[in-house]
């Protein structure tokens, strides 16, 4: 239990902890920080004073615990230990700055020339120390508070100090409130002062002073609005975030009341985290005494702090602690991360890796002005009911920011920007759609296919440019819109149609196709082994009601959340000994889109996906320099990317083995070094062969199988130091 | 039957003397929640409690105890009340301590600066009777609460005439059925009964029915036309126990003191949120919850609690089981125009349960597409059977107009404060028939497209995301899902069923109404007791039933991998589940297996049909 004070000990503590506080700055040099604010306020140059709650700890603890379990009454005893003091502070004569001000003064000297006189004034006139005030006096929360849900403040929280955290759901205007009502009397001329403390008062109507009650004489009183002290004021109501509420539950919500300077801080739907005492209000007269029994609360806002949403996770968030980082960065992690997006759909491990590799990101670039965006856009296509839609509302859960929109239900406009005409003023305002909503996060479109041709373009400056230009109706300007884009279609016969070609299944333009880092086809291909899985997992869904358990526990959807936050302050660069590695490899993969006649487009475009992904893998492993691994992860994501697009093809020929493939690569590269050499024969080195099979989707566990297997059968042969392969 | 029931008449006496007698030890509060559960337990005496379902407002004694079976459409944020004050006695001038607890009024003379007043919490539920309660199920616990005299001053005509009106359904039933009626007589009943109670209820009706003072108090209905009386539930203990769109059974201490009305003027809310928080106590009464219990059905045909008594029940249906279904079975088949596969997916679909979510997934769900119903209002009587047959319902016809103009879902009222509800609020278990026969062609507006999208997302995940303007909120849902259709539904669904009529009545109305007539008042109620009881039997597949069914699946998968998808798989789990446990059995056999196997078979050789007819459709 804290120590219980006397006023009047608290009163000198109020006053020597205002006086005397004091911190340290880089010169050592002492800075008295409250010191120097009662200055600026006894010159009227600032309003608001805050009493951090942490500097008071400093100087006594169990002090900040009585005032948290009773503020008001401590409120009341800091300001008037700031009202002494002020005088103290005053280092030059003050400038009237309102009519008030001047009230004030003559009342001062009013009260001055009264004690001259030995004149003992009626006590009942006495000047109310709210009406000479002009100065507000706020706490700040001691930061070991935590922040309360709506729904804790209870019954025991009346009259402490507490912090909630909420969404602004109305904000009345701001209005002015009588704090002292002032009042001259007809007959003696006399002032009266009744300072209020409740939303309504009852006006004084007979003259309460010596001369008129001695007198009788009935003096009435009238208020004075110019001598009465009015304060700003805005009464708020803020609502939980929707995941502080239970399921099941309606949201709650919670009156503020804001007064001073603190109003016009918050709008409606705002983020806020609001300090404040919780207190019932207090009624007078008939319905107090009918009523009786209900009491309503409010809170009297002491701070507001506003924070977006991606913030206010940072902020319950601090840094990932060592345990929770060893935990995600053990061996797999990358295997591991992607198998968290999603758990309960089977299987797909690639898509997964690269939805990771969208929610970290790639580094922007800004060579010389020119912006090369980081994002990373992918597109889905699939069969009808391939958990296409699923995983991307689940990205939409992940993604601390996200938009998500189907096709269907969107158009150009309710994607990009409108522009609106205001009916009450005629003004022009401009209303973000869901792209622009989705800035630095995630914009989710399913049935990408479904979507006008129309509103589909709408998106193409989105996908390159992350800006959305609007000339309309005398508005020009250009909005930001950093965001990622993961769109589901289904191809354009409902079913992937193997007979038909990729571009016929598709269905989307060219121009847009290409603005994706990826596309993955999923497909339904039958094969047994997985199949049986498949049924495995279902049948153990239906038999048990639950999760069948996983060789390894997703990762929290929370710390995932952190983890990717911590990635993307990283901003990994390409070292300029892996330029050359790349260059190569585009030019290769340019020269078999020649050969083959790809149906996906190698263009430059292709080359700056490489580069976002190897920089978001990266990302992912928390370095600063891009490695050969990741840029040859970030090609075998391509590929097979472009393989999944292509797989049909082989299913219909025959399914070809990775050896085949592999020696059919290696033959080519023979045929290669044949031809710039001027017949060297089938000579292959053995570090170009294996790159060759990586970017190519292979592992390198793979490519040695197939050397063994094609050495064993004598079709090549490979040297002692197994630095070259010479084929027979 | 006690002469004196002062639990139910004046149950603050009670609460009152047990407070007294506490010496303010804070463990009264628990004894007197005890002392009416022991009340309420006694055999027969819930059913001596009145209750607002069934009688006008204005013939119940205040601060009785009554009952009201009711959804919680909304909760408000608690509101501080005085638990215990301290009274200055006008006679002797002592000080006397007194209970705050369910009541809503002090008597004169609180001293406000006592010291010994203790501030306690409660929290106020809007509740609304269960939306779509079918007439039967309103009729039969009416019924069965009249033959016990209510404890009220309410002793009407009414329900004399009740107990003749019974009397003569049991009697007259065969004779009356053959009397050439008027209308059709699955509707005849309730019919009948509404007029009832619009004669009973006319000196009321002025103020509670919402479509008469609509224009004044908007009561908050989910679904359009229902009445009834809302309700002000102010809860005490396990607050965190309740959700929205629970279900209960409430009883407590009914408070219409006018005062209340006048209490909520000169307040720190708006105009608007007066109206919805304080509206006038003779048209939303307050109720001050003493004992809540949970309903897991609402139908009066079967034991509410899971007591003993249930279980008896049950393990006596169960025999019965097998012939009642076959019963029904024929009896959907000439409803269905004969057709028996779609009369089978029917029944599987009434008893349908979504009894667990993984993640995302509701597992349970069977939402049912009938395509090719016959135009021409079939639909319309399809689903008065239905509605005969479920004791909760709603008929939501895709009509453009009312897709474009109606609410479905809820949406949060931030100047009233208050959640609005929409049609798609709606209890657990409700069947919900969507008319996809009246679409016709034509634009959606954006509030028609939200109101489809809605529907679709109901349908795949069981949820509705309530609007509460700057985020969705998701609440789950519980809701079988009938669509009917000409063609294959715009909406999403668990199987579709094309409709097979092997007959073609001349005259559709005669013919349904004929099949309706040759079933007798108890087979129905056997049927109705049959469908809510099947729900609730538990059900288990063993390891190795699953493991045939997995080498089945991979076997299925080798042939042909086009005919069988993981969804597939799911549905005939689902499918299987059903059938199992529409026969009384609580485990899958192997034999159940193949019989899910083989109607899905049929049902999809069926669609695969429909499709070759209709070209490539999709």
């Amino acid at each position: 239990r804290p120590r219980l004070y006397s006023t009047c000990n608290i009163h000198k503590k109020c006053k020597k902890f205002l006086q005397e506080f004091y911190s340290e700055d880089d010169n050592g040099k002492k800075v008295f920080k409250y010191g120097a604010q009662l200055v600026s306020l006894s010159h009227r140059e600032q309003v608001a004073l805050q009493v951090d709650l942490d500097d008071v700890a400093e100087e006594d603890p169990e002090l900040v615990e009585s005032i948290c379990e009773n503020a008001k009454r401590y409120m009341g005893l800091f300001a008037d230990a700031v009202h002494e003091l002020l005088p103290e502070y005053r280092e030059r004569e003050v400038v009237a700055k309102d009519s008030l001000d001047v009230y004030i003064e003559h009342r001062l000297m009013m009260e001055q020339r009264g004690h001259d006189t030995a004149d003992t004034r009626d006590p009942r006139n006495q000047y109310p120390a709210e009406l000479m005030r002009r100065f507000e006096l706020y706490f700040k929360p001691p930061s070991t508070a935590k922040p309360k849900v709506v729904r804790d403040v209870r019954a025991d929280s009346i009259g402490q100090l507490v912090t909630v955290r909420g969404i602004v759901t109305r904000a009345t205007e701001v209005k002015p409130m009588m704090a002292v009502a002032t009042y001259t009397c007809d007959q003696c001329g006399a002032e009266t002062y009744q300072p209020i403390q409740s939303p309504t008062f009852m006006p004084l109507i007979m003259c309460p002073s010596q001369e008129c009650v001695t007198n009788k004489s009935g003096g009435r009183l009238y208020l004075q609005t110019r001598g009465s002290k009015f304060v700003k004021f805005q009464e708020l109501r803020i609502q939980e975030h929707s995941d502080q509420v239970p399921v099941g539950n309606i949201p709650r919500s919670m009156t503020i009341y804001t007064r001073g300077e603190n109003t016009r801080v918050a709008q409606p739907g705002d983020h806020v985290a609001i300090s404040g005492v919780f207190l019932p209000l207090l009624r007078n007269g008939f319905r107090q005494a009918v009523q009786g029994l209900l009491s309503e609360t409010y809170l009297e806002s002491h701070s507001i702090t506003l924070m977006n949403k991606t913030e206010d996770d940072e902020l319950g968030t601090a840094e990932l602690s060592e345990e929770e980082l060893r935990q995600i960065t053990e061996e797999d992690f990358y295997e591991k991360l992607a198998g968290s997006i999603a758990p309960e759909i089977f299987g797909h491990e690639d898509v997964k890796k690269a939805l990771l590799l969208l929610l970290v990101g790639g580094v922007q670039q800004a060579p010389k002005g020119m912006k090369i965006r980081g994002n990373i856009n992918i597109c889905l296509m699939g069969d009808p009911g391939v958990a296409k839609s699923q995983l991307l509302s689940y990205i939409d859960r992940l993604a601390p920011r996200s938009q998500y929109t189907t096709g269907r239900g969107s158009s150009g406009v309710g994607l990009t920007a409108a522009v609106m005409r205001d009916p009450l003023t005629g003004e022009m305002t401009l209303e973000g759609g869901a792209l622009v909503l989705a800035d630095q996060g995630v914009c989710c479109i399913d049935e990408f296919d479904k979507m006008a041709d129309a509103d589909r373009t709408a998106i193409h400056e989105v996908m390159e440019q992350q800006t959305i230009s609007i000339a309309k109706a005398g508005i020009m300007t250009s909005l930001n819109a950093r965001c990622s884009i993961l769109a589901a279609a289904n191809p354009a016969y409902g079913r992937y149609n193997p007979r038909k070609t990729i571009e016929q299944n598709i269905q989307l333009p060219a121009a847009l196709l290409s603005r994706f880092d990826l596309l993955w086809l999923i497909q339904d291909k039958p094969d047994a082994e997985a199949d049986l899985r498949l049924a495995q997992h279902i049948t153990y869904v239906h038999q048990h009601c639950r999760q069948p358990p996983t060789h390894f526990t997703p990762i929290d959807m929370k710390l995932m959340r952190r983890y990717i936050s911590l990635c993307k302050r990283r901003q990994p660069v390409i070292p300029e000994s892996l330029a050359d590695y790349i260059t190569a490899a585009y030019v290769e993969m340019r020269k078999e889109a020649r050969v083959s006649k790809d149906c996906t487009f190698t263009s430059a475009r292709t080359l700056l996906s490489i580069l976002r992904l190897s920089t978001a893998l990266a990302r992912l492993r928390l370095v600063d320099v891009v490695e050969k691994e990741d840029v040859n992860e970030a090609m075998r994501l391509m590929e097979m990317s472009k393989d999944s697009l292509q797989a049909d093809k082989s299913s219909t020929t025959r399914a070809h083995r990775p050896a085949d493939v592999i020696f059919s690569l290696l033959r080519e590269l023979a045929t290669e070094g044949v031809k710039g050499r001027g017949g060297s024969g089938g000579l292959v080195r053995m570090a170009e062969a294996e790159q060759r099979c990586v970017s190519r989707g292979f592992t390198p566990a793979q490519f040695q199988e197939a050397l063994e297997e094609y050495e064993e059968l004598n079709v090549w042969q490979v040297n002692q130091a197994r630095t070259r392969i010479t084929f027979v | 039957m006690p002469s004196s029931h002062d639990w139910i008449n004046k149950p603050l006496g009670v609460v009152e003397a047990m407070f007294a007698q506490s010496n303010s030890n804070p463990e009264w509060e628990a004894k007197v929640l005890e002392y009416f559960k022991g009340q309420l337990k006694e055999k027969e005496s819930h059913s001596w409690v009145p209750s607002l379902n069934d009688v006008p407002l204005h013939y119940l004694k205040p601060n009785s105890l009554v009952k009201f079976r009711c959804l919680v459409q909304d909760m408000f944020d608690p509101e501080f009340y005085m638990g215990v004050y301290e009274t200055v006695d006008p006679s002797t001038k002592a000080n006397v301590l007194r209970c705050g607890k369910y009541k809503d009024v002090t008597e004169c003379g609180v001293d406000l600066n006592s010291r010994n007043t203790v501030t306690a919490e409660r929290q106020t539920f809007y509740c609304v009777p269960i939306p779509g309660e079918s007439p039967w199920a309103k009729e039969i616990s009416f019924l069965s609460a009249a033959r016990v005299v209510p404890s009220t001053s309410y002793v009407p005509s009414r329900q004399k005439r009740s107990y003749e009106e019974d009397d003569d359904d049991m009697d007259t039933q065969p004779q009356k059925q053959r009397e050439p009626h008027t209308e059709t007589p699955q509707i005849q009943p309730h019919g009948n009964g509404d007029s009832k109670r619009q004669e009973t209820e006319a000196p009321s009706s002025q103020t509670t029915t919402p479509s008469d003072c609509s224009s004044h108090l908007d009561l908050n209905f989910p679904l359009p036309g229902e009445r009834g009386p809302a309700c002000l539930v102010k809860v005490y203990e396990g607050l965190d126990s309740f959700k929205l769109n629970d279900t209960l059974e409430i009883y407590g201490i009914l408070s219409v003191n006018p005062v209340l009305t006048v209490l909520g003027e000169e307040n720190m809310e708006t105009p608007e949120e007066q109206r919805a928080h304080d509206p006038p106590a003779s048209l939303v009464p307050r109720l001050h919850m003493l004992y809540a219990r949970p309903l897991q059905h609402n139908n009066p045909l079967l034991p509410s609690a899971p007591t003993e008594d249930q279980s008896a029940f049950v393990s006596s249906f169960l025999v019965e089981m097998a012939s009642v279904r076959a019963e029904l079975l024929a009896y959907l088949t000439h409803v269905l125009l004969g057709d028996g596969l779609a009369a089978e997916y029917l029944l599987l679909h009434l008893i349908s349960d979504v009894y667990t979510r993984r993640d995302v997934l509701p597992l349970g769900k069977f939402t049912l597409n009938l395509s090719g119903c016959p135009l021409n209002s079939y639909t319309e009587r399809l689903y008065q059977i239905v509605q005969q047959l479920v004791p909760c319902s709603y008929r939501l016809s895709m009509s453009l107009h009312t897709m474009n103009s109606m609410r479905l879902v809820p949406k949060k009222d931030y100047v009233a404060n208050r959640l609005v509800s929409g049609a798609l609020q709606l209890a657990r278990n409700t069947s919900l028939f969507l008319d996809e026969t009246q679409l016709e062609q034509g634009q959606l507006d954006s509030s028609g497209v939200r109101n489809i999208t809605a529907l679709g997302n109901l349908i795949s995940w069981q949820k509705v995301d309530y609007d509460f303007s700057y985020h969705q909120m998701e609440f789950p849902c519980n809701i079988n899902v009938l669509v009917t259709s000409e063609g294959r539904s715009l909406l999403p669904s668990d199987c579709q069923v094309p409709l097979q009529p092997q007959v073609t009545p001349p005259n559709m109305e005669e013919y349904l109404t004929t099949i309706h007539m040759a079933q007798f008042t108890s087979q129905i109620n056997k049927f109705r007791v049959y469908l809510s009881l099947a729900r609730t039997l538990d059900y288990s597949i063993s390891d190795e039933v699953t493991k045939a069914v997995e080498d089945d699946f991979v076997d299925m998968r080798k042939d042909d991998p086009q005919s069988v998808t993981a969804e597939d798989l799911h549905r005939m789990l689902v499918v299987a589940r059903l059938l199992s446990l529409s026969l009384g059995q609580t485990t899958l056999s192997r034999d159940g297996w193949m019989r899910a196997k083989h109607i899905d078979m049929l049902r999809r050789s069926r669609t695969e049909q429909q499709k070759s007819l209709n070209g490539n459709e999709p």
